[in-house]
């Protein structure tokens, strides 16, 4: 029911917020459709963001301050633009930043086993 | 590109509604999300029902209800205590009243204190905390009204019973006006909530019957008289009451004209007990009267007064007006104080303490300014009995002289 994909969900359900930041920092505004379908075409259909995973994200961002909506009549329904707000915009880019360190992290970690290993050879 | 109509939209919003989207804002996102996804595939298979199954089907059975869930416990993780607290306080409200209502049955001692302590818990904390979590959890504004509806009626109802159980007065004026809240606002608030949604429609009206069903009963139960049978023997007994009052009054007429012309008999002693028995028998009378008519002010004087003497079961379901006999020419404190002289006077004649039986409980409250409005039956038989009791002890008072 999480982030489908081939991730397991524990990977991916710490960086669901960060990456849904990092969307709408180099868009305006989006709306819950299009944030799933960029998610799919960005990433070749390797990350598949659920709803079950992004709405709640989505309004309990929503609720924290970081993200408000436009509301647009769009055919016969209402449509709702998630944005970025002021505290949103630095968080996104204190979270992008603090993730992206966190994978040149992993990256060592990830390089020094198999060193050890020719080590003990 | 396919364009959803309004028809297709609305039924994908009740649709979602039903399977347990509940705040306002999550719904609008599904729907327009759903809509999406049914309009891309649309570009390829023209058959809207068959892919609303289809898409439908993605969520799973309880798909949307989870997306609820999560979303409503993201947003009210901070209030998890208060949840918890406040399911706490539901149950030990209920467990406290059932175990009071078993102690008051049984007439154990405590029974008040549990139901003061249980209706408090119930009507000052779970029911304003309860619509407090549900305001937190943004519900859709129908629902928030309809919430603040139901936890109003439910406060004053519960109050009312409260009050019932207590004896306490204006019981019967709050369990109605909760009642009225209940049929009147929150039930239309309900029905306009969930009819438009199909697959809600059965539990929909199935609670609507059920809440006028409780209503009614509620209502029966508040506002029940007595059965034929106990009307009957109510009546019965309040003529034969009458009848001995003027029985005795005869009959102590006939001992006195006796008495009067005895030469070793204390004249001025009969005299006093004489004027004494029969004010209070004046006071009485005009006070059944006045406290009858007060209550109900549709009925002629002569037919309360008729009433009074032969047909007792017209008005005994009827409720009189206790300030009508707090103050003017009869008061309850004037016959108290005149009942209180002629115990004086038999305590003269017999040489010990002399108390006239009477209700004394009873006596207390119609004075007391907190109760108005009170059934006629019991304070006229209240009253009528007092007064059969003084011309008895009359009549043993003139008994005793005469030997």
């Amino acid at each position: 029911m999480y982030i489908c994909s081939m991730y397991s969900k524990e990977l991916l359900k710490g960086t669901l917020k960060t990456i849904i930041l990092k969307l709408l920092s180099e868009n305006d505004r989006m709306y819950g459709y299009q944030i799933t379908q960029k998610v799919k075409e960005i990433t070749e259909g390797k990350i598949n963001l659920t709803e079950g995973a992004l709405y709640p994200a989505l309004h309990k961002l929503e609720a924290d301050g970081l993200l408000m909506t436009e509301k647009e009549v769009v055919g016969n329904r209402m449509r709702k633009y998630y944005k970025l707000t002021k505290t949103g915009n630095n968080k996104a880019t204190e979270m992008v930043d603090e993730l992206k360190q966190f994978i040149e992290t992993l990256k060592a970690i990830m390089n020094v086993a198999p060193q050890n290993l020719s080590w003990s050879v | 590109m396919v364009c959803l109509n309004e028809n297709q939209v609305d039924e994908i919003r009740q649709l979602i509604e039903a399977k347990g989207a509940e705040m306002e804002e999550l719904t609008n996102d599904l729907l327009d999300h759903i809509c999406c996804m049914i309009e891309e595939r649309m570009n390829r298979e023209s058959d809207f029902r068959k892919v609303l199954d289809e898409t439908m089907a993605v969520f799973g059975n309880n798909g949307i209800r989870n997306i609820q869930d999560e979303t409503t416990f993201l947003l009210t993780k901070n209030i998890l205590a208060m949840k918890k607290t406040t399911h706490i306080i539901g149950i030990a409200s209920a467990i406290l009243l059932l175990v009071a209502t078993l102690f008051k049955i049984y007439h154990w001692p405590g029974a008040g204190l549990m139901y003061v302590l249980g209706g408090f818990l119930l009507s000052f904390l779970f029911l304003p905390l309860m619509l407090t979590i549900k305001i937190k959890e943004k519900i859709s504004k129908p629902r928030i009204w309809l919430n603040v509806a139901g936890t109003l009626s439910g406060f004053i109802m519960v109050n009312g019973i409260f009050f019932k159980v207590m004896h306490w007065p204006y019981a019967n004026m709050l369990t109605t006006t909760g009642m009225i809240i209940a049929l009147f606002v929150f039930l239309p608030l309900y029905i306009y909530a969930y009819i438009r949604n199909k697959e809600m429609r059965t539990t929909t009206i199935t609670t609507a019957v059920l809440v006028v069903g409780a209503m009614s009963m509620l209502f029966a139960l508040v506002k029940l008289h007595n059965s034929g049978v106990v009307t009957e023997t109510m009546a019965n007994i309040h003529y034969n009451m009458n009848n001995e009052i003027d029985n005795t009054i005869a009959f102590n007429k006939v001992l006195f004209n006796e008495l009067k012309n005895d030469s070793i008999v204390d004249v001025n002693l009969i005299n006093e007990a004489k004027t004494k028995a029969a004010k209070i028998n004046e006071t009485i009378e005009v006070m059944k009267l006045q406290f009858s008519l007060a209550g109900n002010e549709k009925l002629a004087k002569k037919d309360i007064k008729q009433a009074l003497e032969n047909n007792y079961p017209s008005i005994m379901n009827g409720k009189g007006d206790l300030n009508a006999i707090r103050s003017g020419s009869v008061t309850i404190e004037a016959l108290m104080l005149d009942v209180k002289s002629f115990e004086g006077l038999l305590q003269q004649v017999f040489g010990k303490e002399y108390k006239i039986n009477m209700n004394k409980s009873n006596f207390d409250i119609y004075s007391d300014n907190h109760y108005n409005d009170f059934p006629l039956e019991i304070v006229v038989n209240d009253l009528t009995f007092l007064n059969i009791e003084v011309q008895r002890q009359y009549t043993s008072l003139l008994l005793a002289i005469k030997k």
